[in-house]
C-alpha cells in the first residue's frame, strides 16, 4: 500500500497520524476572504512531502496529480516486493479512480488562456485525467489494462472494487488500483456555491455539522490473486472480500433521502462477500460532515446493520482528519482502514464529540483499540455514485 | 470461442447525422475507398469539414437538456436509440442494468464557462449547475435519472479505446451475475479548446485552416455510440435476437514514452494477440482500424497488424475515420456499428464470421475486440 495526503506522506506515518488523531486541515493564508465560501483546505504541505516535485523520473511540466500519485505508486509498488516490469506485464493491470485527472495543469493553462491570451501548451499534455495512467504504466512497466474511472468521490472505490473483479474472474494476476485528486480553486469555488464547505473543522455525524472541507491525496494498493502472491512468498497485507455498487438515478449532487442506493451498495458488497452484517466490526463512513449525506448514510446503515447493531458497532470518519479527498477518498479510507486494523486500533472521527453525536451510532470519537479484522468502507459520489468495500485485515 | 455478452440494441450520432442509419447510409458506397487506402486517410485534408454533429439533429430541445454538456446530449440521444431498438426498459429491470459511460475529453465545453467565470469574475458566483456538469461523472448521473437505471455505474475515462475497455468491464460484469443489462455509451464533442489543443499538441490536422500550418495528424470529430449488452443466458430467456457476439477483448499498453504512440505498435499488437488469442489473424475477415491519419498513430496499427505475418496483408482493413473523423472515445463505438452493418448486408466478403475492431490512443493504450457481427452467427454461437 502507498499513500500520502495532509497528515502523512507515506503509510507508516499515516499510521501514527491517524492513531494521534492529526488534522490536516489548515486556513489557506493565500486567498481573499471575499473570494470564497471557505478558506479551510487540507492540502500536502511541502513539509511532509518535500519530494513532490523533486521526481526525476516526471517531466517538470507534469501536473500535481501525477506527483502525489507517483509517489504513493512508488510505496505500494516497493511494500508489495513485486520485483521488475516482468513481474507487471500484460497479466497486470491499472486502474485509477479519479475526479479532475491534471486539473492543476488544466487551470493554470486557462489563466494564462483566458486572461493573459498566452498558449502553453505544456500545460495541456497532463490535463487529461488518462496523462497519469501514462506515466505510471511507463514507470512500472505494466503493459496490460490501463483503466481510469471517474466517478466522482466514489472513484477510487470504484477502482479497486474494478481490480478486485478482474482478478477473480482471472482476467489479471496483479492490479495497482487507487486513486488521485488535488485540491484546485475548480472544485473549491464549486463546493462552496453548492453550500458544502465548512469554514472551519469537519464533525462528522455531529448535530453541530457544517460540511466539508476539500483535501488532496493519493492511495495505492497492490491487489493480487491469492495463487500469484502464494507463488512468489509475498506477506498480504489484507484480503479484499467485498465489492458492491450502485446509482440513485435520483439527483446529480444530492443523495436519496431513504438511502437506497447506499444500502443496496452495502448489501451488494455483503452478498459478495459472501457476509452477514455481523461478520462486519468497523465501518470507515464516506461522512462528509453535509447535513444530508450524513443523516442519509446513517439511516443506509441503520437499514443493513439494524438499529440495535448500530450501537455498538463502530462507525468513523477520517475525513474529519484529511478531508474530503474526492476521487482519492476510497482508496485512502481503504489503506486507512487496513492500516489501523493491522496495527490494532480503529481509527478516529476527530472534532465530533461524543456527546455531539446526533445519531445513534457508536461514533468513534478518539482512537481506540481494537482487535477487529473485517472492515467495511463507503463511498457515495455526485451523480448518485455509491460503492461500498470490504476488506479482512491481516492481524486475522 | 467462449462468448461473454451479446449486443442487442444500437445507438449512433455522428458527423453524419443522428442515428445508425445515417451514419451507416453511404457506407455501401464508400467502403471500397475506405479499403483501398486504410492508413493514407486524406478525406478531410484542406476542406472545411468540421467533424460537428449538425445542429438540426439536436432532438432533446428542452431546456433542462439544453444546459446539458454537448456531450452527453450526445450520449442521451445515442442511449434513447439503443435501448428503443433492443425493446428494452431499464426502469423495469431494477438495479440489474449497469450503465458503461465512456468519454475521453468529457465535457469540456462546460468546465470552460466554469473557468470564465471563476478566473474572470469571482468564485463566489460560479454556476452550481455548471460546476455539477463539470465532472466526468455527469453523464452516467444523467442516463441512470432519464431511465430509472439503478445499478452499477462506471464512468471511463480512457483516452480513444474507452468503449473497448469499457466492453470488457460490462462482460466482466454480467459474467459475474452483477447486471443482467448493460447500456454502454461513448461520447466525445467538440469544442474550441479541444481542437487548438489538439493541434497544439501535434495531434489533429487544423482543418479549415487556410494556411495548411499543420499538415498531417487526425480530423477531430463528434459522436456518441451506444450499445445495449446481455449475457448469452439472458438473450436466450428473453428471446432477444442478437446483433453480435463479443467473443475476446485485449488489452495493451507500451508503458513507453508519456503522451506518445510507439511507432511499432506493440500496446497495438499485444490487445489484437489477447483478441483473437493467439498469432493467427486467419479467423478474421475484416479489421475496422483505428487509423486516422495520424502518421505515428497509423505506423504504429500497420506495424501492429504486420507482426501477424504476410497472411495478415489479406484481411481486408476498413479506415472508417475516413468517414467521420476521429471522435475519440465514440470512435470504437461507431467502428463497431459500422462493422455489424456490414456483416448484416454483406458489404465486405467474408470467410469467417469474425470481424476485429482495434482502438489506439496517442498515451500509447490500446485495446482490441473480436466480434461476431450479425444476428444468424450470433444466434448460432449462442446456440
Amino acid at each position: 500500500m502507498g499513500a500520502i495526503c495532509s497528515i502523512a506522506a507515506h503509510t507508516q506515518a499515516l499510521g501514527q497520524a491517524l492513531r494521534n488523531g492529526d488534522s490536516g486541515i489548515r486556513t489557506l493564508s493565500d486567498r481573499d476572504p471575499s473570494q470564497y465560501h471557505s478558506l479551510q483546505a487540507a492540502t500536502v504541505p511541502n513539509a511532509i512531502a518535500p519530494r513532490i516535485n523533486a521526481d526525476n523520473l516526471l517531466p517538470e511540466w507534469s501536473d500535481r496529480a501525477t506527483r502525489l500519485g507517483s509517489m504513493a505508486f512508488d510505496e505500494a509498488i516497493a511494500q508489495s516486493g513485486l520485483p521488475s516490469a516482468r513481474e507487471l506485464s500484460s497479466r497486470s493491470a491499472l486502474s485509477v479512480g479519479t475526479t479532475l485527472g491534471g486539473m492543476c495543469s488544466g487551470l493554470r493553462f486557462y489563466e494564462d488562456w483566458i486572461k493573459r491570451d498566452v498558449w502553453r501548451t505544456r500545460w495541456l499534455r497532463d490535463f487529461s485525467p488518462y496523462a497519469m495512467n501514462d506515466h505510471l504504466m511507463a514507470r512500472s512497466g505494466i503493459t496490460g489494462m490501463s483503466l481510469v474511472l471517474s466517478s466522482a468521490c466514489a472513484a477510487s472505490a470504484h477502482a479497486l472494487g474494478t481490480a478486485f473483479d478482474l482478478i477473480r474472474t482471472g482476467r489479471c494476476d496483479v492490479v495497482i488500483a487507487g486513486g488521485v485528486d488535488t485540491f484546485t480553486d475548480l472544485t473549491h469555488a464549486g463546493f462552496g456555491v453548492l453550500g458544502l464547505l465548512s469554514q472551519s473543522d469537519v464533525k462528522p455525524f455531529s448535530r453541530e455539522r457544517t460540511g466539508l472541507v476539500l483535501g488532496e491525496a493519493a492511495a495505492f494498493l497492490v491487489l493480487e490473486s491469492e495463487h500469484h502472491a502464494l507463488s512468489r512468498d509475498a506477506e498480504p497485507l489484507g484480503e479484499m472480500l467485498g465489492f458492491g455498487m450502485t446509482s440513485d438515478a435520483f439527483h446529480m449532487t444530492s443523495p436519496e433521502a431513504d438511502g437506497r442506493g447506499a444500502t443496496e451498495a452495502m448489501r451488494m458488497a455483503l452478498a459478495c462477500a459472501e457476509a452477514t452484517p455481523d461478520d462486519i466490526v468497523y465501518i470507515n463512513a464516506h461522512g462528509t460532515a453535509t447535513q444530508k449525506n450524513d443523516a442519509t448514510e446513517v439511516l443506509a446503515m441503520e437499514a443493513v446493520f439494524g438499529l440495535d447493531r448500530m450501537e455498538s458497532l463502530p462507525v468513523s470518519s477520517t475525513k474529519s482528519m484529511v478531508g474530503h479527498t474526492l476521487g482519492a477518498a476510497g482508496a485512502l479510507e481503504a489503506v486507512a482502514s487496513l492500516v489501523s486494523l493491522n496495527e490494532g486500533f480503529l481509527p478516529p472521527t476527530i472534532s465530533t464529540t461524543a456527546e455531539d453525536v446526533e445519531f445513534n451510532l457508536d461514533c468513534v470519537t478518539a482512537s481506540r483499540t481494537s482487535s477487529a479484522t473485517v472492515a467495511m468502507s463507503n463511498s457515495f459520489g455526485f451523480g448518485g455514485n455509491n460503492a461500498s468495500l470490504i476488506f479482512r485485515a491481516s492481524a486475522s | 470461442m467462449k462468448m461473454d455478452a451479446c449486443i442487442v440494441g444500437l445507438g449512433a450520432v455522428s458527423p453524419m447525422g443522428a442515428g445508425v442509419s445515417a451514419l451507416t447510409r453511404d457506407l455501401e458506397n464508400r467502403l471500397p475507398e475506405l479499403i483501398a487506402s486504410p492508413f493514407s486517410c486524406s478525406t478531410h485534408e484542406g476542406d472545411d469539414w468540421s467533424g460537428s454533429v449538425p445542429d438540426s439533429v439536436f432532438e432533446l430541445d428542452n431546456a433542462k437538456l439544453k444546459r446539458m454538456p454537448r456531450c452527453n446530449r450526445l450520449a442521451l440521444m445515442a442511449v434513447d436509440e439503443a435501448l428503443s431498438h433492443s425493446g428494452i426498459k431499464p426502469s423495469d429491470e431494477s438495479a440489474s442494468v449497469g450503465i458503461f459511460y465512456c468519454t475521453d475529453h468529457g465535457p469540456e465545453s462546460q468546465t470552460c464557462r466554469f473557468l470564465d467565470t471563476l478566473f474572470l469574475k469571482t468564485p463566489r458566483l460560479v454556476s452550481p449547475l455548471l460546476f455539477q456538469n463539470t465532472t466526468f461523472a455527469a453523464g452516467a448521473g444523467e442516463i441512470s435519472m432519464r431511465h430509472g437505471v439503478q445499478g452499477p455505474s462506471y464512468s471511463v475515462v480512457n483516452g480513444f479505446q474507452g468503449m473497448l475497455t469499457a466492453i470488457d468491464l460490462a462482460s466482466m460484469a454480467l459474467s459475474l451475475g452483477r447486471i443482467n443489462y448493460a447500456i454502454l455509451v461513448a461520447t466525445d464533442e467538440l469544442n474550441t479548446l479541444q481542437q487548438q489543443s489538439l493541434v497544439s499538441m501535434g495531434l489533429a490536422r487544423d482543418v479549415g485552416a487556410s494556411s495548411g500550418k499543420v499538415a498531417h495528424g487526425f480530423a477531430p470529430a463528434e459522436g456518441a455510440a451506444a450499445l445495449i449488452l446481455t449475457s448469452p443466458a439472458t438473450c436466450r430467456a428473453r428471446h432477444h435476437k442478437p446483433l453480435a457476439s463479443i467473443i475476446g477483448v485485449g488489452h495493451g499498453h507500451d508503458a513507453m514514452r508519456h503522451r506518445r504512440t510507439d511507432p511499432e505498435g506493440t500496446a497495438l499488437a499485444l490487445a489484437m494477440r489477447a483478441a483473437v488469442g493467439g498469432e493467427d489473424l486467419s479467423c478474421v475477415s475484416s479489421i475496422w482500424l483505428a487509423a486516422n491519419g495520424h502518421p505515428v498513430m497509423d505506423e504504429a496499427e500497420r506495424c501492429a497488424i504486420d507482426s501477424f505475418g504476410a497472411a495478415s496483408g489479406n484481411v481486408p482493413r476498413v479506415a472508417l475515420k475516413h468517414l467521420v473523423g476521429e471522435s475519440h472515445a465514440a470512435a470504437p463505438g461507431l467502428q463497431i456499428i459500422s462493422s455489424i452493418h456490414s456483416a448484416v448486408n454483406g458489404l465486405i466478403p467474408e470467410s469467417t464470421p469474425f470481424s476485429l475492431i482495434n482502438a489506439l490512443s496517442p498515451g500509447g493504450g490500446a485495446a482490441s475486440l473480436l466480434l461476431a457481427a450479425g444476428p444468424d452467427r450470433a444466434d448460432a454461437l449462442i446456440d
